[in-house]
Order: C-alpha cells, then sequence, then structure tokens
C-alpha cells in the first residue's frame, strides 16, 4: 500500500515536475524569434564556407538558444536545425537569404559549373577557332578593321587607276624620245 | 652670080643665129626665176605647216597641263610657261618667213623652227617625263596611304590578339619599294624640266635618256609595292578571318 503511493506519489511529481519546467524554458513562438534577430556570429562565418551545417550539428549547445537545455530537442535547436539543414544537404539551397546570401555568390556559386550569372564572357582567345571574335556577332574590333580594309580596297583601287596612268605616261615617253623635228 | 649667093646665105645664117641667142638666154632666165619663186613658194608653205603642226602641239600640251591632276602647281607653270614662249616665238618667225623675199632669207630662217624651239626633241619628252615623274609622285603618296592605313588595321588586330606578322613582312617590303619608286622616278621631274632647245644635242639628250630609265624603274617598283600591299592585305584578312 505504501509503495503503491508511493509510485503514484511519485508519478504526479514527475509529472508536476514537468509542467512546471515547461514554460520556464523556451516559448516555442519566441526562440525562432530570438535566433533570427540575433544570429550568432558563428553561424554566418562557418556558412560562407559551407561547413556551418556541420557545425552547428556537431555543436548544437554553441549555436543555438535552445541549447541552454540540452537534454531536450528544443524547439529553437529545431528551428536553426530545419533553417541550415537543407543547406547542408544543397548547395543550391545555401541561396536561403537567413543564412548568408551573400557569402554563398561569393563561395559556393563560383564552383556551379551551370551558373553563367558570373561567368566572364567578355575576355576571348583568338587563337582558337571556339573564341573567334567573329563567332560572338563582331566585336568593336573587328569592325574597325573591317572598315581600314575597305579603305585600303580603296585606295588600292585609286593606286591601280595611277599605275595605268603611269603606263599611258611611259608610253608617251617613249613616243616623245622617237620622235625628231622632221624635214623642213 | 653663083658664088655670092652662097655667101649672102651663110652671112644671113649667122646673122640668124647671132640674133636667136639673147632670145633663148631671156627665156632661160624667166624660167629660171619662176622656178626660184615656186621653189620660195613651197618654201614657205612647208614652213608654215611645220609651225603649225609644232602650235597644235603646243595647243595639246596646254591642254593636258592644265587638267591634268598630277601634275604640280609648279610644274604646271613651268611647262605652261615653255609652251607659251614656244608658241608665241613660232608665230612670229611664222611671220618672218611669210615676208622673206628671197631664198638666202629662207635658208637662214627656216631652220629655226626646229633650232630654236625643239618642239618634238626636247618640249614634248621633257613634259611627257615631267607628267610621268608627277604620276609616280602621286602613286607613291597613294600607296603610301595604304600602306599607313594596312599598319592601322594591324596594330588594331595585334592588339586584339591575332598574329600579324605575315602582314608586317609584307608591309615591311612595301616600303621599302615605295622608297624606292619615290627615290628615282620623282626626282626626275625636276631634272628634266629646266631643259630647253639650247640643251639640244648634249645635255638634254642623256638626261632624257636617264629620266626614262628612272621612270621605267620606278613603275616596276610601284607595281612590286602594290603587290606588296595587296599580300599584307590579304594575310591580315586571313589573320582575323582564321
Amino acid at each position: 500500500m505504501t509503495r503503491r503511493w508511493a509510485v503514484v506519489l511519485l508519478t504526479v511529481a514527475v509529472f508536476a515536475g514537468a509542467c512546471s519546467t515547461r514554460p520556464a524554458t523556451t516559448p516555442p513562438d519566441a526562440e525562432p524569434a530570438a535566433s533570427v534577430d540575433e544570429p550568432a556570429p558563428p553561424v554566418g562565418g562557418v556558412s560562407t564556407t559551407g561547413s556551418g551545417p556541420s557545425n552547428l550539428e556537431n555543436n548544437p549547445g554553441s549555436t543555438s538558444p535552445g541549447s541552454t537545455d540540452p537534454g531536450s530537442t528544443t524547439p529553437g535547436s529545431t528551428t536553426l536545425a530545419s533553417t541550415i539543414d537543407p543547406a547542408a544537404e544543397s548547395p543550391a539551397s545555401d541561396a536561403s537569404p537567413e543564412v548568408g546570401t551573400v557569402p554563398d555568390e561569393a563561395g559556393i556559386n563560383d564552383d556551379e559549373p551551370g551558373d553563367t550569372a558570373a561567368e566572364p564572357i567578355e575576355t576571348f582567345e583568338p587563337t582558337g577557332s571556339d573564341a573567334s571574335p567573329e563567332s560572338d556577332g563582331g566585336s568593336p574590333d573587328i569592325e574597325d578593321i573591317e572598315d581600314l580594309l575597305a579603305q585600303v580596297d580603296d585606295l588600292l583601287g585609286q593606286a591601280d587607276t595611277d599605275l595605268a596612268g603611269l603606263d599611258r605616261d611611259l608610253a608617251d615617253v617613249v613616243e616623245g624620245l622617237n620622235q625628231d623635228e622632221g624635214d623642213i | 652670080m653663083r658664088m655670092p649667093t652662097m655667101r649672102t646665105l651663110a652671112i644671113v645664117g649667122a646673122l640668124s643665129l647671132v640674133m636667136a641667142l639673147p632670145t633663148t638666154a631671156n627665156a632661160q632666165e624667166n624660167s629660171a626665176n619662176d622656178d626660184e619663186r615656186h621653189s620660195i613658194e613651197d618654201v614657205k608653205e612647208r614652213a608654215a605647216e611645220a609651225i603649225e603642226r609644232r602650235l597644235a602641239t603646243l595647243d595639246r600640251l596646254t591642254e593636258k597641263a592644265s587638267t591634268s591632276p598630277h601634275l604640280t602647281d609648279e610644274h604646271e607653270t613651268a611647262l605652261l610657261g615653255d609652251y607659251r614662249v614656244a608658241s608665241n616665238g613660232l608665230e612670229q618667225l611664222g611671220d618672218d618667213i611669210a615676208q622673206a623675199q628671197t631664198a638666202e632669207e629662207l635658208r637662214s630662217l627656216v631652220p629655226l623652227i626646229a633650232k630654236d624651239y625643239r618642239v618634238y626633241l626636247v618640249i614634248v619628252p621633257k613634259s611627257a617625263e615631267v607628267g610621268a615623274s608627277d604620276r609616280v609622285r602621286s602613286a607613291v603618296e597613294r600607296l603610301s596611304a595604304v600602306a599607313t592605313t594596312l599598319h592601322e588595321a594591324a596594330d588594331r588586330a595585334e592588339a586584339a590578339g591575332f598574329d600579324v606578322t605575315e602582314t608586317r613582312r609584307w608591309l615591311i617590303s612595301a616600303a621599302d619599294e615605295i622608297a624606292e619608286a619615290n627615290r628615282t622616278g620623282v626626282p626626275v621631274a625636276d631634272l628634266v624640266i629646266d631643259l630647253d632647245a639650247g640643251d639640244w644635242e648634249e645635255p638634254a639628250k642623256s638626261t632624257l635618256e636617264d629620266g626614262k630609265r628612272r621612270l621605267e624603274n620606278a613603275r616596276v617598283d610601284l607595281r612590286q609595292a602594290h603587290g606588296s600591299l595587296e599580300k599584307a592585305r590579304e594575310a591580315l584578312r586571313d589573320a582575323i578571318d582564321r
């Protein structure tokens, strides 16, 4: 009889204790706000390298306000995990504005072959057939050279006329030197 | 009776002969005068034709010099001055010949048509050489402009990363050929333009022959320069199309 009462009382006491400690820890809707408003510096710093999520998973106590209650799966730690975990699994999700849009652009995106936005496009290798300036629609340099070559064509045509005229002039010279004053 | 008759006949015959001689001499003299008169007129006519032919030639040269776009102003002025002096002198000489009365006068005047003006031995060939020389100058300037433009195009192509080695090699050849044409052909005009009738036969003849050789060499150089520039253009075209 006493043992039964002791078990009941213990159960009640544990229940009561549980009920009394839960509100005192972290309100479910307060902790995420706190974690967003004041992110711990290490979170952003680590995430720039892309290794932040793993660090968070490895050291939850140092990153989450919820970790003040290490024995429980607090909403705070859950919130952070749900925010960061996708980033840890997929580089594409690192573009999430919560964990560092800018650092991700400077880091992970550079390694993505499909990302053409940051690809250098103005430089080309003229010795390669694929890099021919004409193949990308014609550059100002090529247009200038083409204009100059058109001028060259025109000038060479005029020079042709000069040389044809010189041929006639020299024929006149030969004819002139073969003349005499004649008999009068 | 018989003897006197014979003697009389002989005398009469002798007298007839004596009387006939002056008549024959007069006829011969008149014929000679007529021949001389005809001869003088013929000479005057032929002299006038010779002068007219030269005046026509000088008119043609004047027209050519006045309309040539290649002659320098200085050379055009000098040649037109020569033509004007020659034309005026020939017209005056034509008047003098027309008024000549004797063959002796003509013998001294007619040769001056050639000797004093040398239209065909000096003026015509030197005009041709001056024109050709100034044409060489014009061609040199034109081809130099081609070379300059190609240099600019090659510079731009090189700056854009193209290989213009071949283009530059042809441009160097063209520059040498243009320079040679400039050295041989362009000075000819100034070498011959002061020649006049008094310089015939020397130094006019050898100077004109030398001018002809220079101009022919310049023509060869210009043709080669033109070819080199075409090669340079093709090389540049290949470089940017490659």
